[in-house]
């Protein structure tokens, strides 16, 4: 076997004036028939329904045209996302820096205040935010105190309030892809370009910029993406016409139900997407960013020169802006990223105040202390049931979505497939698509088999929908996997196991420690898969905790927030202790 | 604690299930329910599936509409959760999988539904005469029967209006009389247009239908409130709250959130004039495997003090109005079955909603599109 693959590999160099599919182009085989079944197969059938199958029509499409608020709910959404994205790149920035080049201490902090946010839910978290910026909240009550304003002003449920939200929850998605990527970059590079005389400032611009590209890139893919799907947060935090697509799809889905629409709508929604996907990738080569070895060699010389040049000049022009900056000696970066930091946590903290409160509503501040939330969690069967159930679904689905997804990123980056962008077109389509849509054609799937309402079943579904991320993820960090280590490898007399071991695993490990970090989120966060895989009859715990913002107002949900945020900690310290063990 | 009781008897033996009635002392109905089974004309075996929201409404439904039924028939309950119970009916229906015998629905999905044969008809020859007799013909339909009503009622802080609060929805868009930060509901045009209607003095009889003129004075009068109104909610449960901490001076809000509020303390007060009601159904799915036991569900879940015991758990009262008699005297006035809160309430017109028109599209598709055209401007 290993003799065919490296002839074949011999062939596939042999030809490379033209992209040849290598012999890791095998490994996309088992990732690709995982979605094909299980993806594209019910999801076109569902689709479908948009064109009125068996009934052909275009009549769904037509109404979108002829109803123009739709088109205003594509654009709020878009508007939205965009923003979003930009707002969380600009602030995720540098505290990725910080958590590359920080020591210890700063980057335990710094990945809690990052990554906490994520395990708040969603009613308890909205309602820190009341506390902190509603009408009688603490800012308001602060600013009126000082004379700077005569009455409150809203800070909450308008355009802002939804903008801020979203990000707090994104941050981790846009930080771990580029801390992955950054802290792959060799510090010995930024030293050798400041002996060399350039400032501070010039080596980050031209060596340090450029090769965190991809993790950046990825980054910005994956919270756009991910911002689309919005709508609990936008409702709970936005203003009347903060309507996201997502909202206006799952109404027609689950209350009008007018599947032919929703379906008609979702179309459109992919469409709009992948177009938009396409038109950025002609001006940012998104392919080449992320970390994929292009086959087109030529043109990537002239553009490497081109952009070896613009850096130059960059560098320069840097150097000359350097003398004027005041010096803060390097720690402008870790002082900026702490406070963003403790930002991030004020609401997470807020929570963990609340859940210890002894009234049976949300106040603040709270009446007295008790720890009544947490016995209604503990000592409630169905609250520990769902706590267990949701992680025994989170493991299978991490395990499926992290192996195939890897293979899949191994395959796309070395595999010099034709038709790649199509690859991952369909490979960014489900998370792309509303989750409410892929869940029904995943539901008649899953029922030809038997398995609706089996853990199972509904694990099958989270790893559709968590292998984007795996993918992005693992993608993005190859580029710094150089395969001739693994020639060198090979030729020192390792075989592929020893290779694999030695040279590969420890090299991509921290990119697929994110990405089952992410995959085990995509699965854990889910409350949409699980009301239709499942049946009715399983409850997980973020389910149990939707119901609560439905039909209860009851603080038990910060308590519950609290123990996983605390979980997650406990996670990050262990972790972190754990690699300075190894390392001294 | 009872939670737990509750939970853990799904292994028991029927011996040890008896004597744990004992400990259920907290459960009404004791006394009836210990009766020898032999009595019971709806003692059957083996389970039944069937759907509810979930949160506290599926534990208070469990506590005081499942465990009697169980132990008065020996017919297991099988809990099934959704946030709606139509797409998932319709899909299992589609894939030939029914894995439920009991959904709700609201009334605007039935006719369809109905019409695809996706339900049984309901055998009322099971039912006690006194159920038939307080249950209205209308809330009896061949393959359905209303499980509860729900009202979107006007509330108000009564902290915020110390000499009396709004009377009704023209009170409620006089800002200058009554000061303060509003709440309306955000998602379902056909629940806020009424409303809105109302606060031009319209009479209760002219609300419906919803015609386009309508619309367009309700949308006037909504771009008159809006910049009083500081959060449109959507989740039941953000009412109340917002009330209570403040953030609302008055609000929409439906009536079994209300009723809990006002139970657990909260200094509010629902106004029922003007209020919209909705009676949501349930069925018996076609292809469930244990038909025989919802039949016997339903004709328990009917009975005038287990229906009481429905409306206490959850605030929102099932058809038979003949529970009144079981009802404690200070829950009465919260719901919207007590004769003198039905008179001012305006049903809605589910017979217009779920017609077609000439587009296609059915006249709740056309007000719910003209709603979010009017609010994602």
């Amino acid at each position: 076997m290993a003799g065919t693959m490296s002839s074949m590999a011999i062939k596939g160099r042999a030809q490379s004036s033209r992209p040849w599919p290598t012999p890791w182009a095998w490994l996309l085989l088992p990732g690709s028939v995982f979605l094909v079944v299980l993806f594209v197969v019910p999801l076109t059938g569902l689709l479908l329904l948009a064109f009125g199958m068996p009934n052909w029509t275009l009549a769904n499409f037509s109404r979108i045209g002829d109803t123009p608020v739709y088109l205003t709910v594509m654009r709020n959404t878009l508007e939205i996302s965009v923003t979003v994205t930009a707002l969380a790149f600009v602030l995720s920035y540098p505290i990725a820096y910080a958590l590359t080049t920080g020591g210890m201490v700063l980057r335990t902090f710094l990945l809690i205040g990052v990554v906490l946010p994520y395990f708040t839910s969603t009613l308890a978290r909205t309602f820190a935010w009341i506390v902190l910026l509603g009408r009688n909240g603490v800012v308001n009550q602060f600013l009126l105190e000082l004379g700077w304003v005569s009455q409150p002003i809203p800070l909450l449920y308008n355009r802002f309030g939804v903008i801020l939200g979203m990000t707090h929850i994104v941050m981790p998605m846009m930080i771990l892809p580029m801390y992955t990527v950054m802290s792959s970059i060799d510090p010995k590079l930024m030293r050798a370009a400041k002996a060399n005389g350039a400032s501070p400032l010039a080596a980050f611009l031209t060596i340090f910029l450029p090769l965190s590209l991809p993790g950046l890139i990825a980054g910005i893919l994956l919270v756009f993406i991910y911002c689309l799907g919005f709508y609990i947060t936008p409702a709970l935090m936005g203003g009347l016409s903060d309507v996201m697509i997502t909202m206006a799809i799952s109404s027609q889905i689950l209350e009008q139900l007018n599947w032919n629409f929703g379906a008609a709508l979702s179309v459109v929604l992919l469409l709009a997407v992948l177009s938009l996907l396409w038109i950025g990738s002609r001006f940012f080569p998104i392919e080449q960013l992320l970390g994929f070895s292009d086959g087109k060699l030529g043109l990537s010389v002239t553009r490497r020169q081109l952009g070896a040049k613009m850096l130059m000049r960059i560098g320069s022009a840097a150097n000359a802006l350097d003398r004027w900056l005041p010096s803060m000696r390097g720690r402008s970066v870790p002082i900026l990223a702490s406070c963003l930091a403790v930002l991030l946590l004020l609401p997470v903290l807020i929570v963990a105040y609340l859940s210890f409160s002894a009234s049976s509503y949300f106040v603040f501040p709270l009446p007295g202390y008790s720890l009544r939330n947490y016995e209604a969690f503990l000592f409630d069967t169905l609250w520990v049931r769902a706590t267990f159930t949701s992680i025994r679904i989170a493991l299978m689905a991490v395990a499926m979505a992290t192996a195939l997804g890897a293979m899949l990123a191994f395959g796309l980056s070395r595999g010099a497939m034709p038709g790649r962008g199509a690859m991952i077109a369909l490979l960014l389509s489900p998370i792309i698509m509303p989750t409410v849509i892929v869940a029904v054609a995943t539901y008649f799937l899953l029922a030809r088999w038997g398995l609706q309402g089996t853990e199972f079943g509904l694990a099958l579904g989270h790893a559709v929908h968590a292998i984007p991320y795996v993918v992005v993820i693992v993608v993005a960090n190859l580029r710094d996997l150089n395969p001739s280590y693994e020639r060198a490898a090979r030729s020192l007399g390792a075989g592929p196991w020893a290779t694999m071991r030695t040279i590969v695993a420890p090299l991509v490990l921290p990119a697929l420690i994110v990405a089952s970090f992410f995959a085990f989120l995509a699965s854990f966060d889910d409350v949409v898969y699980v009301l239709f895989l499942g049946i009715g009859k399983i409850t997980t715990l973020p389910m149990r905790m939707w119901e609560g913002i439905r039909q209860d107002i009851s603080p038990t949900i910060a308590a519950v927030a609290t123990l996983q945020m605390l979980f997650a900690t406990i996670v990050i310290v262990v972790g972190t202790l754990l690699r300075r063990q190894k390392k001294t | 604690m009872t939670k737990q009781d509750t939970y853990s008897f799904r292994g028991l033996s029927r011996r040890s299930l008896l004597q744990s009635t004992t400990m259920g002392l907290s459960v009404p109905f004791v006394a009836k329910a210990t009766k020898a089974w032999a009595d019971e004309k709806l003692a059957g075996s083996g389970e039944v599936v069937v759907y509810s929201y979930g949160g506290s409404f599926t534990e208070s439904v469990r506590r005081y509409v499942y465990e009697p039924f169980t132990k008065a028939t020996g017919i297991r309950v099988v809990d099934v959760v959704a946030d709606f119970a139509e797409p998932q009916i319709r899909a299992m229906h589609q894939a030939g999988r029914v894995d439920w015998d009991i959904g709700y629905l609201v009334p605007q999905s039935y006719p369809a539904m109905h019409e695809a044969g996706m339900f049984v008809p309901i055998d009322y020859s099971l039912w006690d005469q006194e159920s038939l007799e307080g249950t209205p013909q209308h809330a009896r339909l061949e393959d359905a029967v209303v499980i509860h009503q729900t009202a979107g009622v006007l509330a108000y802080d009564e902290r915020a209006f110390p000499k009396g609060g709004p009377q009704n929805w023209v009170d409620f868009w006089d800002h200058k009389k009554f000061p303060g930060p509003r709440g309306l509901e955000a998602p379902l045009g056909k629940h806020t247009i009424p409303h809105a209607l109302l606060s031009t003095g319209i009479a209760h009889k002219d609300v419906w239908p919803l015609t386009d003129e309508k619309i367009d004075r309700a949308f006037e009068k909504l771009n008159e409130i809006k910049p009083h109104v500081v959060k449109w909610w959507t989740a039941g449960g953000e009412a109340p709250q917002l009330l209570i901490n403040g953030e609302y001076a008055m609000t929409s809000t439906f009536d079994g959130r209300l009723t809990a509020a006002i139970r657990g303390g909260a200094p509010i007060k629902g106004i029922w004039d003007g209020a919209w009601l909705t009676r949501s159904y349930a069925v018996i799915l076609k292809g469930g495997a244990n038909t025989t036991n919802a039949q016997k569900f339903f004709a328990f879940l009917n009975r005038a003090e287990i229906a009481a015991g429905w409306t206490q758990g959850t605030g929102y009262p099932g058809p038979n109005t003949n529970q009144l008699k079981h009802l404690p005297a200070g829950l009465i006035p919260l719901l919207s079955i007590n004769p003198e809160n039905a008179a001012k309430i305006i049903p809605e017109d589910t017979d217009w909603l779920v017609q077609k028109r000439s587009d296609g599209k059915t006249n709740a598709e056309h007000v719910q599109e003209r709603w979010l055209a009017w609010r994602a401007a």
